[in-house]
């Protein structure tokens, strides 16, 4: 049974698809003409290195294409396409979390987009996808619940730190990464960092779930089956890592 | 004698060779400066404090390795597919380049729009392994892929977007080698290439 939160501490949710083979046709010159397309509900950009810090470069392109944003005026909503990859993140600002389903959509529109504009573009028949990626970032700090590092465990009660005297009673900082796979082709990472809140300076914790995983095939109908057994890997590990005393008091569970 | 009035100008190499590119040589040395440029900008990025790094960098060599995400994995994967593809790429290139001098020297010359048609081809797909080219009595150009098994992937470049094909693929359950050959066009030619399931000798 999936449960939705009234008050969820997400923060950011990523959507992302990654390629069987980097389209070699696309070059920076074709990133105008993409958001040509998008611009009016995308009109900020900004380059980023690639993901996993590399090149995937082509012939006779001098520079390596970098990874592109594309943000909304309010930056809550990011495409990020590179030559390899198109990525969509929902960021919370002002607005409340529009929770999975409208998002996906989204996701839907915008990646059909990019693969039209690709079809056009370089003669694709189509974009194989190979990977899929599904992330959940939530980020708690200042709550009645969760002030400092010494209460990570009221939130996530399996939390234990290692421990050799006293002294760990004033853990500092952690970085723990911990990869379970859930099913044949979902792997869930449970990424918990210690981090400082950029608005605050005060302690935050940053608690991620990303499902990850390979497609046997490579076709639109198995990613969408796909993004949604993520979903459910990744709400039952949120549901069966945190505290049901905070969920219930404070995020606070509306049963669908 | 007097001192001249004005400094004499500085003699000073072109603005190219000074970057160390030689446009009187081959065109190898605008590949090694366009890979100093990129070495440069993959430093640059390494360095950059601004950018939010993705591993945790050991300062030792270790014996173990540490656990790579998937996701990182698989930009590696292709990452090392396209270096390959480059090499292959120039290397194709400059065989081109070696059967134009060749054909010169005997005066003969090669078709542009052959040329054209094969470097877009090759421009247009991910190949590791590079094809043997040959220049043809028509002045076309020919590449070949095959495998020790006799499969082959053999393309005449005829211009104007046309090329000739033979193709020879195993049929591994029936024991026998399926042929094919024809004319087509060159995004025509890259669906004949996967029907046959023949893209594997342009990687393999």
């Amino acid at each position: 049974m999936r449960i939705k939160y009234k008050h969820p501490p997400i923060n950011e949710l990523v959507m992302g698809v990654y390629f069987k083979e980097p389209i070699i046709k696309f070059r920076s010159e074709h990133v105008g003409i993409y958001w040509a397309i998008i611009k009016d509900e995308f009109p900020k950009s900004v380059q980023n290195i690639m993901i996993g810090n590399v090149d995937i470069q082509v012939p006779s392109e001098i520079f390596p294409m970098p990874r592109f944003w594309f943000m909304t005026e309010d930056e809550v909503y990011l495409i990020q396409i590179q030559r390899n990859a198109f990525i969509f993140n929902w960021r919370r600002r002002d607005e409340e979390y529009p929770h999975y389903e409208p998002l996906k959509k989204r996701f839907d529109k915008h990646f059909s987009q990019f693969e039209n504009f690709c079809k056009e573009e370089f003669g694709l028949a189509r974009i194989d996808v190979e990977r899929c990626e599904l992330s959940y970032i939530n980020i708690i700090s200042d709550e009645e619940y969760f002030r400092s590092f010494d209460e990570v465990k009221n939130v996530i009660p399996s939390f234990v730190p290692l421990s050799f005297n006293d002294k760990t009673k004033n853990l500092s900082h952690f970085n723990i990464s911990y990869v379970y796979p859930c099913e044949q082709d979902v792997a869930l990472t449970v990424n918990l960092q210690s981090r400082r809140h950029k608005k605050t300076d005060k302690d935050a914790l940053y608690f991620e779930l990303k499902s990850s995983g390979s497609l046997s095939q490579p076709t639109k109908s198995e990613a969408d089956s796909w993004f949604d057994r993520a979903h459910v890997v990744i709400g039952g590990a949120f549901n069966g890592l945190t505290s049901h005393e905070v969920q219930r008091q404070h995020w606070q569970p509306r049963k669908n | 004698m007097p001192a001249s009035v004005v400094d004499p100008l500085p003699v000073t190499a072109p603005y190219y060779q000074q970057a160390g590119i030689n446009f009187e040589g081959d065109e190898w040395n605008l590949d090694a400066f366009i890979e100093q440029r990129r070495a440069q900008a993959r430093k640059k990025a390494r360095y950059d404090e601004s950018i939010p790094k993705t591993t945790v960098e050991s300062l030792t060599d270790l014996a173990a390795e540490p656990y790579v995400e998937p996701t990182e994995q698989h930009a590696r994967k292709q990452d090392d597919i396209a270096r390959k593809y480059l090499k292959a790429f120039r290397a194709a290139k400059a065989r081109i380049m070696e059967l134009k001098d060749d054909a010169r020297a005997e005066g003969y010359g090669v078709s542009a729009a052959s040329e054209n048609d094969l470097l877009a081809f090759l421009n247009g797909r991910v190949f590791t392994r590079r094809p043997f080219i040959t220049l043809l009595d028509n002045g076309n150009l020919r590449a070949l892929w095959k495998n020790a098994e006799g499969e082959q992937i053999g393309l005449q470049f005829r211009g104007g977007k046309q090329v000739q094909y033979v193709l020879f693929a195993r049929r591994k359950d029936e024991g026998f080698m399926a042929r094919a050959s024809g004319r087509d066009s060159l995004a025509g030619i890259e669906r004949q290439i996967e029907a046959h399931n023949l893209g594997r000798l342009m990687t393999a």
